[in-house]
């Protein structure tokens, strides 16, 4: 099932790019395509300034960020909500010691390339763009309010390592507790 | 769980299109959006069709009533729910959490006990939001939406009688577990207050999940301090004292009570506040400093109160044991008032059921939570007190997974959990807050729940606590047979010594009183109270240099210490060295300007030493302190000796108004009425007849 599912994001990919320029900008209002520089392997990983739950995982993304950008892993944090302007982004990035680089996905294009629904939601595409793994960081959160004291899954690490070394990603989705994206 | 909704309204754009690109998932998707577009444009045309919620009429009273109270700027809450575009933003969200009741936060199971602070949304409610955010959430005619509630931002009980903050903020890490906080605060108050009702302001409401307060009345915590550089020390359970039967919780959302048929309890100047704080990290460095409000009552309640506890059986779990149980009960000797329940777990707690049995076999449901989530700690309060009988039970269960299927299980794999007060440890049990109706009641209550908390626990604290009940109701040997037991269990606490001098001192028992205090300066060299006791029993004891040496000695480590000054000039005065009793007093009267003991010693130790000026300020400020015929009288006969005549003629006059019976009074202003040749109205007095004009 997943790999009919896949296939056909796949062809949305191709075609999304073909029938839309990719919309996310940085702060600067400098068009962004995540995905166009080569890399073995391209995280996106969706967050909004006003979810407590992807607010909490900043010293995860950021250690991420560390863990893994000297091995290739090209990482963006995306805001997608509608209310996100580089007003708020820059504030949010400074407020929380955000490090990785950040884009706004104004038109949702990403959002609608990736199918994230959540924030914190990740999208990890391979060396071929192809998108390898969907869902959450880790198993932390249970629901909005109900958290694990111990994290014990890591399947966003598991699928970036899987990446990086060329092996098959095993947990290729995983549902995500967190905040809906609002959609336009 | 959060789930993929199959069908995702909101998904309905305009910008990147695929309606070219259907596969499996995005079928129903794009079937759902032209739907949803049809919907869409049906309502924008022809107006919101009667049955579909809209947000002015349906939801904004909901969601301004239920949500707005924590979701506004500067609460606990993230975001903020003060008009449409906030609310339609989050709707999804809001229309998921309040289907699987997972907001507003409550925890008690439906149709079992009924609770004045109940948060939560009834059916209906929850069906017209979720309508609402199918409907494409549609704002409606937002000119006839209610206005946001408004806050004002400030105390919501108004301007406070006393606030006690954090001295120095507690820094809270980015990441890592909840953090259970104590902060020790002194309420640097004067005297004794009644508390009538508080309120809380977190400081940083993202970060305090919530906080108790507690208080140290014996200063048993003033030491406790931690090594990792900041203010407070980590646990979730101290030996405090809940103060008179009062239970307070505060929660993100509670509204503070305003005061209660007078209710209040007691807080002395002697008495540490124990703020506990459940912190939660948010991803950032979050500085943490609270504060609390305090009103005061203008007397003591005259409602009694006691906190009832029952639970704490021994905890053993088992690595995988997913329903191991606990089950207590409790019978009360006296008739109570149940107003509150507080249950109590730690992470594997699941479910906890309480209920009372009267002594006709009535059952009583209280209280049952049959997805207990430690996280969210509230009291509830009953909407309408309890009323049980003596001898009614009351029985409670606490059921614990300790599986590596709960969630919540702080171990991987699980290991061994047992009875303990830190979080890793595991607790059950549920705290009442129960009115009783009579003094005699009262102690019989306090007497009984102590004796079972030493019987369970065994704990000093406990027998120091059953020696505190048993003095209280004047059972002078089980108080000594209590206090004794606490030592033997912690010959270092301190109050155990010191409370069993006092029994000692009050029960004229001189010698015991005083080995008692040796023992507690034994434990605490510095301590005045132990010292200016001490000294009063040699006073007792006729040992006056003893006495002396005592008291100075306490002086000298407390020169602030307004009781010190003041049994020091009673020692003087009793030598007759009036002019030594007199500075001591003065200095005391400084110290403890409102103390009406001290003023009266002062007043009479002046006028014995001939400083009339001095006694008679004194007595003024004595008097307006409080409003007393002894100590107007003993004003009136200062002034008419110093032959202020007039003067004296007006407060003996005052003291007749006040006291017509009072005799003395009548004959003072009779002779002062005498000696300023006013004989008519004299005899008036005299026969009783005259209403002298105050």
């Amino acid at each position: 099932m997943w790999r009919a599912a896949l296939g056909a994001v796949l062809v949305a990919l191709a075609l999304v790019t073909l029938g839309c320029a990719e919309g996310a900008v940085d702060v600067n209002g400098r068009r962004v395509d995540p995905l166009r520089e080569d890399a073995p392997a391209t995280l996106l990983l969706f967050v909004a300034e006003a979810c407590p739950i992807s607010n909490r995982y900043v010293p995860e993304i950021n250690r991420l960020y560390r863990d893994y950008r000297a091995r290739g892993l090209r990482m963006f944090l995306v805001y997608a909500n509608p209310g996100s302007e580089p007003k708020s982004v820059v504030g949010h990035v400074a407020d929380y010691k955000i490090e990785p680089p950040v884009l706004i996905d104004r038109e949702q294009a990403l959002v609608d390339k990736t199918e994230v629904e959540r924030t914190p939601e990740a999208a990890l595409f391979d060396a071929t763009d192809t998108l390898v793994y969907r869902g959450r960081i880790d198993d932390r959160f249970v629901t909005y309010t109900q958290r694990r004291n111990r994290v014990t899954r890591r399947e966003l690490r598991d699928a970036i390592e899987a990446v990086l070394e060329k092996r098959p990603v095993t947990v290729k989705t995983t549902t995500v507790a967190g905040c809906h994206i609002d959609r336009r | 769980m959060p789930h993929r909704p199959a069908l995702t309204w909101l998904r309905a754009r305009a910008s990147c299109d695929k309606l070219g690109n259907v596969n499996g998932r995005d079928a129903a998707r794009v079937a759902v959006l032209v739907a949803g577009s049809l919907a869409a444009s049906a309502c924008t045309k022809g107006g919101t069709p009667s049955t579909a919620p809209t947000f002015a009429r349906d939801v904004a009273p909901i969601v301004y009533a239920r949500c707005t109270p924590c979701h506004r700027p500067n609460q606990a809450a993230p975001f903020a729910f003060l008009d449409f575009e906030d609310v339609k933003a989050h709707a999804e969200d809001i229309a998921e959490v309040v289907r699987e009741r997972i907001m507003p936060p409550w925890r008690p199971a439906r149709g079992y006990g009924a609770f004045s602070n109940d948060r939560s949304l009834d059916d209906t409610q929850i069906e017209t939001i979720v309508a609402w955010v199918k409907a494409g959430a549609p704002p409606g005619d937002l000119s006839h939406a209610p206005p946001p509630p408004r806050f004002d931002g400030g105390w919501r009980l108004g301007p406070p009688d006393l606030v006690v903050e954090m001295p120095q903020p507690y820094v809270l890490a980015a990441e890592g577990e909840d953090v259970y906080r104590n902060f020790v605060l002194d309420s640097a108050l004067e005297g004794r207050k009644y508390v009538a009702a508080w309120d809380f302001d977190p400081g940083n409401a993202p970060a305090v999940h919530h906080a108790i307060v507690n208080l140290d009345r014996e200063g048993m915590l003033a030491a406790l301090e931690s090594n990792d550089g900041q203010p407070g020390v980590d646990g979730m359970d101290l030996p405090t004292a809940s103060p008179d039967g009062f239970y307070l919780v505060w929660a993100p959302g509670n509204q503070p009570n305003a005061p209660v048929d007078g209710r209040s309890w007691r807080l002395d100047g002697t008495t540490n506040l124990v703020l506990q704080l459940h912190l939660q990290p948010t991803g950032r460095r979050e500085s943490v400093q609270s504060r609390i409000a305090l009103y005061f009552a203008d007397r003591p309640s005259p409602i009694l109160q006691t906190t009832l506890r029952v639970g704490d059986k021994p905890i053993d779990i088992g690595p995988g044991d997913k329903d191991f149980r606990i089950e207590d009960s409790l019978e009360v000797p006296v008739n109570v008032e149940l107003l509150s329940a507080f249950p109590h777990a730690h992470y594997l707690g699941k479910e906890t059921k309480v209920w009372a049995v009267e002594p006709s076999g009535k059952e009583v449901p209280l209280l049952h939570i049959d997805d207990w989530d430690f996280s969210w700690q509230d009291k509830y309060v009953f909407r309408e007190p309890v009323q049980l009988p003596a001898g009614s039970v009351i029985h409670m269960y606490f059921t614990y997974d300790n599986s590596a299927e709960n969630p919540r299980n702080p171990n991987r794999p699980p290991i061994r959990v047992k009875s303990g007060l830190r979080s890793v440890d595991e607790m059950g049990n549920v705290t009442f807050e129960a009115r009783v109706a009579n003094p005699e009641a009262h102690r019989t209550l306090r007497i009984a729940k102590y004796e079972r908390a030493l019987e369970r626990d065994g704990t000093a604290v406990s027998a120091y606590n059953l020696g505190n009940a048993n003095a209280g109701a004047r059972r002078i040997d089980d108080a000594v047979t209590a206090y004794r037991r606490a030592i033997e269990l912690d010959p270092k606490l301190f109050n155990a010594h010191y409370n069993l001098g006092n029994l000692f001192k009050s029960a004229g028992r001189l010698d015991e009183a005083e080995a008692a205090y040796l023992a507690a300066l034994e434990v605490r060299e510095h301590s005045v109270a132990a010292l200016v006791n001490l000294g009063l029993v040699h006073k007792k004891q006729g040992r006056r240099s003893d006495a002396q040496k005592r008291f100075e000695q306490a002086i000298g480590f407390a020169p602030n210490m307004a009781a010190a000054h003041a049994n020091l000039g009673v020692l003087h005065r009793e030598s007759k060295d009036f002019d030594e009793a007199a500075k001591s007093f003065a200095r005391a009267a400084k110290l403890s300007p409102e103390n009406v003991q001290i003023l009266r010693f002062a007043a009479q130790t002046a006028d014995a030493a001939g400083k009339t000026s001095e006694a008679v300020a004194f007595y003024e400020r004595t008097l307006d302190v409080r409003d007393d015929v002894r100590d107007r009288t003993a004003l009136g006969i200062v002034l008419a000796r110093a032959g202020r005549l007039k003067e004296a003629t007006e407060h003996f006059r005052r003291v007749v108004a006040q006291q017509p019976s009072f005799e003395g009074g009548r004959r003072n202003l009779v002779q002062v009425l005498r000696q300023q040749g006013l004989e008519e109205e004299a005899q008036a007095v005299e026969r009783g007849s005259s209403t002298p004009k105050p």
